[in-house]
């Protein structure tokens, strides 16, 4: 049990045994209840209608090769293994990623979000925490200076700012007689991707535009792709707006149903 | 590996691609093969009929959470196998189990009336299980096992054999339970959700210490000097009482040791074996429809007229919400000992509280929502007479107490 506040420096995250450089984090845990009352008016008990549940959510730097566990795209999907790491010293042993998303725009360093679902116990906070000073050697980390987006040609020609998101249910599996999910699904994985500029390109047809875009992602002095993100899906929807001074901006939204096939047994 | 994707005799399924067991081939959990016994036991090639194959043949089905490699040692039929022909997949919540008494039922007019059980076996209950967001490999094994279970059992012997299941908590006990049908839902890549309903045949009313619920899940014989605490289950044998026999519930708020004085027929009982004392959620609602006569007379004209005595009684039906796993096995043996034809005390919420009401429940349904919260559903209806409190308490010794330890 803590007994004093715990500095940001020692409250490392740390996921597959990965120390990550995360801006910011938080972790929130939640019992599911249903009050139960009876005829009379009193309450008889809180009943619990599901597994507690852990939401871990936090903002990173990409310092090196983007960790792949972090993407909800990869092949987790199909074996359904959880994640174990800590929060400032606080262990979790089954952690599942829900999304990411991130955004770039002049001058700005892109900082990702990441979510994971998190079932099963956490460990007690104590005084001690978890530090890693390594991570205070990284000085070179996801910039938008170089990164760029590539692809169908969308026409938009002043490109502004994108945003990008992957999202995923992730549905517990418990069984009759556990209180925990023996297996976390994971389902309707959706791509988003906006793109904003001077102008919203060719008008949307009733079955949307095809587009297909990849985000490569560098550091500020890199000349090679951190990581690519993919988004090939139609363009769904277009946005004009402007206000008083300012000039039209234009917005495109792009979404892909993810799917990577089934192998049947 | 034998790559024909039907083994001959073995018997025909919807799902392609299940081979021969072979010694040698590393399997892992929910692999299917089917086994002939010929391998291991170096007997010649088994017979082509289904009923001159030996009862080791069949499909299996592999339990072992760590793959292995085969040997004769952990094949179906060896002493350290992995391998088994029961339902050992793990069934989701919410699951639920249905009872309903199928019985004769005698209207006397005036609202009296009789219910008899059809046979020993009328108790039935149908176990409604979800096995949801399964991968594709355990769900075509599940699905396997399911629709290979028509493949057995001969004429004119009858009776295919069933499928062997040891259902969750309270009712874990293994007995042979029987499919009629069962569905597939391909919900996304790698999850699927199967559904089916279970039956049994088998269970006698005439097992007084057990029905579904086995006897292990209670506590037994009651005893002087047992810690007892609220919704235990306790049995007692009367001591050439047999009117004071039976299977007692323990109301009190606070775990007791027990004594002559606060056991099931003592002065200050704590136990009841009548009185159905589970609270009722809020939320009930009553339907009355009382009984009368309606007589046509000219276009569309009614006359109507009370009808006898005994006109409105009640058939309330609700449901128990939210109540632990202990508490619900405690309503559900209450109601499986009463075999859904023997009347119980019960008193409904004001204004209907008369005292000495009796009710009997021909039907209800255990619903495991999740861990510790469960619903029973429940259908009550109200009997005229009660005999509950006229039960004579014969202490004349006729014969030996036959539940007498």
């Amino acid at each position: 049990m803590a007994t004093k506040f715990i500095k940001y420096e020692k409250a490392l995250l740390k996921i597959a045994d990965t120390s990550i450089m995360a801006e910011s984090a938080k972790l929130g845990v939640s019992a599911s209840l249903q009050p139960v009352t009876n005829i009379t008016g009193s309450v008889i008990r809180y009943a619990p209608t599901s597994p507690v549940k852990g939401t871990l959510s936090f903002s990173h730097y990409c310092t090196g090769v983007f960790h792949d566990f972090l993407n909800p795209l990869t092949a987790i999907e199909h074996t359904g293994e959880p994640l174990d790491g800590s929060f400032a010293g606080m262990t979790f042993s089954s952690g599942y990623i829900k999304s990411l998303s991130f955004s770039m725009a002049p001058y700005s360093p892109i900082l990702f979000r990441s979510e994971l679902d998190i079932y099963g116990e956490l460990n007690a906070l104590d005084d001690a925490g978890d530090s890693d000073n390594d991570l205070r050697n990284e000085t070179n980390f996801s910039h938008s200076l170089r990164s760029y987006i590539v692809g169908t040609d969308v026409k938009i020609n002043k490109k502004v700012s994108f945003d990008y998101s992957v999202s995923t249910e992730r549905n517990p599996v418990v069984t009759v007689g556990n209180e925990l999910p023996s297996r976390v699904t994971k389902e309707n994985v959706r791509i988003n991707l906006s793109i904003a500029g001077e102008d919203v390109g060719d008008a949307i047809k009733s079955t949307g535009n095809y587009a297909e875009l990849n985000v490569k992602v560098l550091d500020t002095y890199g000349t090679s792709p951190l990581a690519t993100f993919g988004c090939s899906g139609q363009i769904f929807n277009q946005d004009l707006s402007v206000t008083e001074g300012g000039y039209i901006d234009g917005t495109i939204g792009v979404s892909q149903e993810y799917m990577t096939g089934r192998v049947f047994y | 590996m034998a790559t024909q994707s039907y083994v001959f005799g073995s018997g025909v399924t919807n799902i392609k691609g299940v081979n021969s067991f072979e010694i040698g081939n590393t399997y892992s959990q929910y692999d299917i093969v089917f086994f002939s016994g010929y391998t291991v036991a170096g007997t010649p090639p088994v017979p082509t009929t289904a009923e001159s194959l030996g009862t080791a043949s069949g499909h299996y089905y592999y339990s072992g959470v760590t793959a292995a490699t085969s040997t004769a040692a952990n094949s179906p039929a060896g002493a350290s196998s992995e391998w088994t022909q029961k339902l050992f997949f793990e069934p989701s919540y919410p699951a639920s189990v249905d009872y309903f008494n199928q019985t004769y039922d005698s209207s006397y007019g005036d609202g009296y009336y009789n219910v008899a059980n059809k046979s020993e076996n009328s108790l039935k209950v149908k176990f409604k299980l979800a096995f949801n967001k399964r991968s594709d490999k355990e769900t075509r094994a599940l699905n396997h096992l399911f629709e290979d279970s028509f493949n057995k059992g001969e004429k004119p012997s009858g009776a295919y054999t069933g499928i062997y299941f040891t259902p969750f908590e309270p009712y874990n006990a293994e007995h042979e339970f029987y499919i009629e049908d069962t569905t597939r839902g391909f919900d996304y890549p790698n999850v699927n959700s199967t559904s089916t309903v279970l039956l049994r045949e088998d269970q006698s009313t005439l097992n007084w210490q057990e029905y579904y619920i086995p006897f292990d899940q209670t506590k037994k014989f009651w005893a002087i000097g047992t810690a007892y605490s609220k919704h235990d289950i306790a049995y007692l044998s009367g001591d050439y009482v047999p009117a004071a026999s039976g299977w007692y519930y323990y109301t009190g708020d606070n775990e007791t040791t027990s004594t002559a004085d606060n056991g099931p027929i003592g002065d200050d009982s704590l136990w009841t074996k009548k009185e159905f004392y589970f609270d009722i959620n809020a939320g009930l609602s009553i339907t009355q429809a009382p009984r009368f006569l309606k007589q046509p007379v000219q276009s569309e004209y009614y006359v109507r007229t009370q009808d006898g005595i005994n006109k409105s009684l009640l058939n309330l039906q609700f449901s128990l919400e939210g109540r632990t796993t202990k508490e619900a096995k405690a309503i559900v043996h209450f109601l499986e000992t009463h075999q859904g034809k023997n009347q119980f005390k019960f008193k409904p919420p004001a204004p209907y509280d008369k005292s000495d009401v009796v009710f009997i429940c021909p039907k209800w349904e255990h619903t495991l929502n999740y861990y510790d919260n469960n619903s029973v559903s429940v259908n009550f209806i109200e009997f005229p007479i009660n005999l509950v409190d006229d039960e004579v308490n014969f202490r004349t010794l006729i014969t030996i107490d036959p539940y007498k330890r």
